[in-house]
């Protein structure tokens, strides 16, 4: 196959650091083919499924198949994956990371090898399949699914969090005993793979990290309130790669103190993503356009900045109480402390905690308006979001607009569309601020 | 015979008699066949297959199964994932099978109604 000229998807990044990710990506798919040659273990994985340290710990090498698929449409080198897995029966209003990652297994079985070209080196074969339904269903299903393509051990655990109008005080410890005996039973299945035993100290380490990276990466955010703006929305989805895809190590700590070092100096000097900062934008939910993210620098060539997005990163630190003294129950405490982070304040006041968290954001950010990307094959961030817009309206007047494509599937997606649309909100932001 | 979220699934298995029932009424809605219940791998593939869906080659050996209609509700990802499988598993039982994906609106009865004629005027 010849190689395609490289169609440029990607956005003219605000920081410095933020350049220094693609290094990581690389990273990420290069260290698995390195520890499959080595013989060590490496497994599928999904993000934010609370279960990132214990992977780590267990010296397992975690393999991101979302992330994979984000960066197939950044490449746009998504169409032979997705057109395989819809050829094998798969819908095409399927998870579009889903069909990509179904379709470059299906590929790299049917080759035997590695589909040629593909990006950053491909995907290894993996040694098992960590599956959770933290975020979506499909993330709980889709390895079973590939199971057609690799018959390697899969594991999948339920991540749970209570709904809003709930006594958290009454339901809390039922949770955390759920969610300590999910973790455990991965636990278990990662020591029947690796045929040795948790290191309770090591869990413990790589808890630490991930807390202290997450931490940074909080802080970073805190900086982004000053105007102008010194990080830009397009940065978050490139940085979002230490928190999701390094958490638990040394890596991701040292990434986000870099960060954490420039956007301060930035905020401090007054030096904004664009010289004259017009309208600050919020990014209101939706998985990114991975296959348009330039969509953001022409945004910004009307004096729009997005300053802050509702996405890849979903709550802030918490607090366990000290007497937790077990680390997988620790795990069970963060992760049922971070679903609920808002739901009191929800209570009292717009009753959703997605609407409190951009409320929050519009004071915080001082925001003009809220974009949000509908996205055609993901359920889990696009259901509701126009139930949330209408609450919001309830609480402010400020513009909001929802764009509609797919994460990754380019055939959802309408250049003239947007524009049209961009063209249209940026006017009505600038009959506000006239 | 139905294999419905809304059908059999619904009501077909009874709830164990436990020692405590709310363990029983726990399992039968946690075994229940929805695709969203995932049920455990087991060691080879073929096996795995027929962990899930050996209930459904019950209901095909009694009720004398020519043909099976797969309707997947646009949007069910868990479901929408199950498909490729479960036709895999159907047509290594031999069955023709017909899988459709459709959404709420009425607006494509008339293309349903050809591809269902279509299909039982192939298996009569």
């Amino acid at each position: 196959m010849e190689e395609k000229e490289q169609v440029r998807t990607t956005a003219v990044k605000g920081t410095d650091t933020a350049r220094k990710v693609r290094a990581l990506v690389k990273d990420i798919y290069r260290t698995a083919h390195e520890a499959k040659a080595q013989g060590k273990k490496v497994a599928y994985f999904m993000v934010a499924s609370q279960y990132d340290e214990i992977v780590r710990a267990m010296d397992v090498v975690p393999l991101p198949t979302e992330n994979y698929a984000g960066l197939c449409a950044a490449k746009r080198d998504m169409d032979r994956f997705l057109l395989k897995a819809e050829a094998e029966g798969y819908s095409q209003v399927l998870c579009s990371y889903a069909r990509i990652g179904l379709g470059f297994d299906s590929v790299r079985k049917e080759l035997g090898g590695m589909p040629e070209n593909a990006p950053d080196g491909g995907m290894p074969a993996p040694d098992m399949m960590l599956g959770s339904s933290a975020v979506c269903d499909p993330r709980f299903k889709w390895y079973q699914a590939a199971g057609r393509y690799l018959e390697v051990p899969t594991y999948s655990i339920d991540v749970v969090g209570p709904p809003v109008y709930t006594d958290l005080s009454e339901v809390r410890d039922y949770y955390i005993r759920y969610q300590k005996e999910q973790l455990q039973g991965l636990v278990s299945f990662l020591e029947a793979q690796t045929g040795r035993k948790m290191d309770g100290e090591r869990l413990w380490e790589a808890i630490r990290l991930g807390d202290e990276a997450w931490r940074l990466w909080y802080e970073v955010d805190r900086l982004r309130t000053a105007a102008p703006s010194p990080m830009p929305t397009q940065d978050h989805f490139s940085v979002m790669v230490a928190g999701h895809f390094y958490a638990g190590t040394q890596t991701a700590v040292d990434f986000y103190q870099g960060l954490y070092d420039e956007v301060k100096h930035k905020a401090e000097h007054k030096i904004g993503v664009i010289p004259a900062e017009k309208h600050r934008i919020l990014y209101g939910g939706g998985l990114p356009p991975w296959h348009t993210l330039w969509i953001f620098n022409y945004f910004e060539s009307f004096g729009a900045v997005f300053v802050i997005e509702n996405v890849y990163r979903a709550y802030d630190p918490v607090e366990v109480p000290h007497h937790v003294k077990d680390p997988v129950e620790y795990l069970a405490w963060r992760a049922f402390l971070r679903f609920t982070q808002r739901h009191e304040k929800a209570r009292a006041n717009s009753g959703n905690p997605t609407v409190e968290r951009l409320l929050g954001m519009i004071d915080d950010y001082r925001i003009d308006g809220v974009v949000f990307h509908a996205c055609r094959s993901c359920r889990a961030t696009t259901i509701g979001q126009v139930h949330i817009k209408n609450i919001l309206s309830q609480f402010t007047d400020i513009p909001k607009m929802q764009l509609v494509s797919d994460m990754v599937d380019l055939r959802d997606y309408s250049e003239a569309h947007w524009k049209a649309q961009i063209g249209a909100f940026i006017e009505s932001l600038s009959a506000r601020n006239a | 015979m139905d294999d419905l979220c809304t059908g059999t699934r619904f009501f077909w298995d009874d709830v164990p008699e436990t020692a405590d029932p709310l363990d029983g009424i726990a399992g039968r809605y946690l075994h229940t066949h929805c695709p969203r219940t995932n049920v455990p791998q087991t060691e080879t593939r073929e096996k795995d297959l027929e962990n899930r869906y050996g209930y459904i080659r019950r209901f095909v050996k009694e009720w004398n199964v020519d043909g099976v209609i797969f309707y997947i509700v646009r949007y069910c990802d868990t479901c929408e994932l199950e498909g490729p499988d479960l036709r895999e598993y159907l047509t290594g039982m031999k069955l023709p099978v017909l899988m459709i994906e459709d959404d709420y609106s009425t607006s494509t009865i008339g293309q349903l109604r050809t591809r269902v004629q279509a299909f039982l005027e192939m298996i009569a």
